[in-house]
């Protein structure tokens, strides 16, 4: 090889090695970004529409139908269930934000999470049960005990739309088995539920928007 | 053969030519490797660029949706992780540095891959599928160099975003050996395939080089054999124009007596013509009639002798390079009976010349031809010397394209057990001094330059020679001219 030719070679590896590790750090970056966590209430909210069992603690779910990092979340809950199934209520709540056509909710997310046996797939019409429990990334999960106290809040996936063993699911697990828990928040990966420009409609609840 | 093999075995000639043709095959491989993973490459690409279309084509933020970050991804860094290797498989094929970067990208398409596909654990395969596929090199470092991107991937990450890889935010530190080791489970089996085919292909290229030498040794002795061949088949050919040679005397020597007896009579005629002419003379006024009537009898016998005289000479001379002449067959048998008639008479033995047909002619060298029939007719008339009954023949046929020539004698045939043999050179039943036995071996050689064949009739219940002729030699003179 030449030593013009070399040079070349060189200089093409170099720029690629940079472009390729920068892209690659970038996309690693992008996956383990969490989104916004949520802020969910100490105690099980009056009113809620959710279905909570007498005896067994609840676990929500707040899901943005059409984002894909969710699939995970709802694969992860999936194997949750595999082993929680009478040890537990879900609600996976849907959000159909206000002005969306009815049925918008019904992804093919929503017929995953709806075929989970033991999980209940709720349509959450202008979002108003999500912002109950103060959720502000799909995927959000929130567990309260068989009392109605709040005991755990993140999510359940190890990155963005990520399937895998996770912090959140290996708490939740705990719980449902061993009856403690071993961290009591998780970073949660998933699409905001609310564009930038949304407002919130409880300010008091302090919402906020992660982008 | 065995001893053979053992000195090609130890034989540094052949170990260079086997590492020659080694190192060529290896490259070959090694090109054709990475053309296939230049189109895998490519493949991997636009299913990617599929796939994060179909799993995550937009990113959402309530009712807002754009273009999900994966499809850029897939589209870009996918082009970026591919476009170097892709280079140099243009640029570059067969390099060792071409297949350790094609490695590298393997692995990273591989990393792509996953991200892409949500991290699903049966994405992960294409990890160990890639080093399987990355094995087809047989260069066992190259495998080294992908499974160290993964266990460098995995150390890493695990060091500084530990979730992503193993799930939780604190791992142990020997955790990333865990995943690292199957791979490196795979790779055992995959090196040993390498170096195991690596040496197969080495020996199969020290059996080509080995066959190349025995070839080149088998070559070798074939010129060495064909040069000595030339050299012997030179010898025998001036051999046997020597033969020819000393057989056509030989007949001379034989014809000489009968020849002088031949030339004798005509001079006795002469002379006695010669005399009675000189007695006239000296008487006075001879009659004219008597003069004129002896002189054309001593005019007549002396154009016998000329005639004679001439045909010896062109007898005598060589005639193997005289051209191809169409001739008479009667003119070639009267010219050489000329030479041996006064033989059979003074042997007395009868020569039957059946008639020949005037039209009846070949194209030949009418001196090797008479040759030929001379030394039939003198062996006919030597081995009918001693029985009762003493006669030769010499019939001619006309069988279409060939002329035959048959000398049949009045002995009994040939005994069985010299047959085979009658034709060869040196055999003779003649008894010693008398015969050179060259006579039949340079009438076969003759017959055979005229495209022809001299016989052994056995179906004759005499003794009975055929010479067959073609009456042409056209296709002889233009395989010559070709």
């Amino acid at each position: 090889m030449t030593l013009q030719k070399r040079s070349l070679v060189l200089g093409l590896a170099s720029c690629w090695l940079i472009a390729v590790t920068g892209g690659m750090f970038a996309l690693w970056n992008y996956s383990v970004t969490p989104g916004a966590p949520a802020g969910p209430p100490v105690t099980w909210p009056e009113g809620s529409a959710a279905h909570r069992a007498e005896g067994l603690p609840t676990l929500v779910m707040a899901v943005h139908p059409h984002c894909p990092c969710s699939r995970a979340s709802v694969d992860e809950l999936n194997v949750l269930m595999t082993r929680g199934k009478d040890r537990l209520a879900v609600n996976v709540l849907f959000i159909r934000p206000k002005g969306m056509p009815e049925d918008w909710e019904k992804s093919d997310l929503w017929q995953k999470a709806a075929a989970i046996p033991g999980v209940r797939a709720l349509v959450d019409v202008e979002a108003i049960e999500t912002q109950r429990f103060q959720a502000r990334t799909s995927g959000q999960v929130i567990l309260y005990d068989a009392r109605g106290k709040l005991v755990f809040s993140g999510g359940i996936t190890p990155a963005r739309g990520h399937a895998g063993q996770s912090a959140g699911k290996a708490a939740i697990l705990a719980f449902l088995t061993l009856g403690n828990l071993p961290v009591r928040t998780s970073e949660v990966f998933g699409c905001p539920l609310f564009g930038p420009n949304a407002g919130c409609q409880r300010k008091d609840q302090g919402c906020q928007h992660n982008h | 053969m065995s001893a053979q093999s053992l000195n090609y075995e130890h034989s540094p000639r052949i170990k260079h030519r086997a590492d020659k043709i080694f190192a060529k095959d290896e490259a070959k491989i090694h090109v054709r490797t990475d053309r296939l993973f230049g189109g895998l490459m490519l493949f991997q690409w636009l299913f990617g660029i599929g796939c994060a279309l179909v799993v995550s084509p937009r990113a959402w933020e309530g009712v807002h949706a754009q273009v999900h970050l994966h499809v850029w991804v897939a589209v870009l860094l996918g082009a970026a992780i591919i476009s170097f290797p892709l280079i140099l498989v243009v640029m570059c094929p067969g390099r060792r540095m071409t297949r350790h970067i094609i490695a590298f990208s393997q692995m990273l398409v591989s990393a792509l891959l996953i991200h892409l596909t949500g991290g699903r654990i049966e994405t992960h395969f294409h990890v160990f599928g890639s080093l399987a596929l990355l094995a087809f090199y047989k260069d066992w470092q190259v495998l080294i160099t992908a499974s160290a991107v993964v266990a460098i991937d995995h150390f890493a990450r695990g060091m500084w975003w530990p979730q992503s890889v193993y799930g939780v935010l604190a791992v142990e530190p020997w955790r990333w050996l865990e995943h690292a080791g199957w791979v490196v489970y795979e790779d055992v089996f995959l090196i040993y395939s390498c170096i195991q085919s690596r040496r197969q292909l080495w020996e199969i290229s020290f059996r080509q080089a080995a066959l190349e030498a025995v070839n080149e040794d088998i070559e070798e002795t074939i010129r060495i054999r064909t040069s000595e061949l030339e050299h012997t088949h030179e010898a025998l050919e001036v051999h046997r124009a020597r033969s020819a040679e000393s057989a056509k005397m030989a007949a001379l020597g034989e014809m000489a007596a009968g020849i002088a007896h031949e030339i004798n009579n005509p001079l006795a005629i002469i002379h006695g013509n010669a005399g009675q002419l000189k007695e006239m003379a000296e008487m006075g006024t001879p009659p004219t009639g008597d003069v004129t009537k002896m002189a054309k009898k001593i005019e007549a016998t002396a154009m016998r002798i000329s005639k004679i005289v001439k045909s010896l000479r062109s007898f005598a001379r060589e005639a193997q390079d005289d051209p191809f002449q169409c001739v008479p067959v009667k003119t070639i048998i009267e010219d050489t009976i000329e030479f041996c008639r006064e033989r059979f008479r003074s042997h007395t033995t009868d020569l039957i010349v059946d008639p020949i047909p005037e039209s009846l002619r070949i194209e030949c060298r009418s001196v090797q031809v008479s040759q030929v029939i001379l030394n039939l007719l003198n062996n006919a008339k030597d081995a009918t010397e001693t029985l009762p009954e003493k006669w030769v023949r010499l019939s001619t046929q006309d069988l279409g394209n060939t002329v035959e020539i048959a000398v049949t004698d009045s002995g009994k045939g040939i005994p069985q057990e010299i047959r085979a043999k009658i034709l060869q050179p040196f055999f003779t039943t003649k008894e010693v001094g008398k015969g050179t036995g060259l006579g039949l071996s340079v009438s076969k050689g003759i017959v055979e330059s005229h495209r022809g064949k001299l016989i052994l009739d056995y179906q004759s219940p005499n003794t009975r020679f055929l010479v067959r002729l073609p009456k042409t030699q056209e296709p002889a003179k233009k395989k010559e001219a070709a």
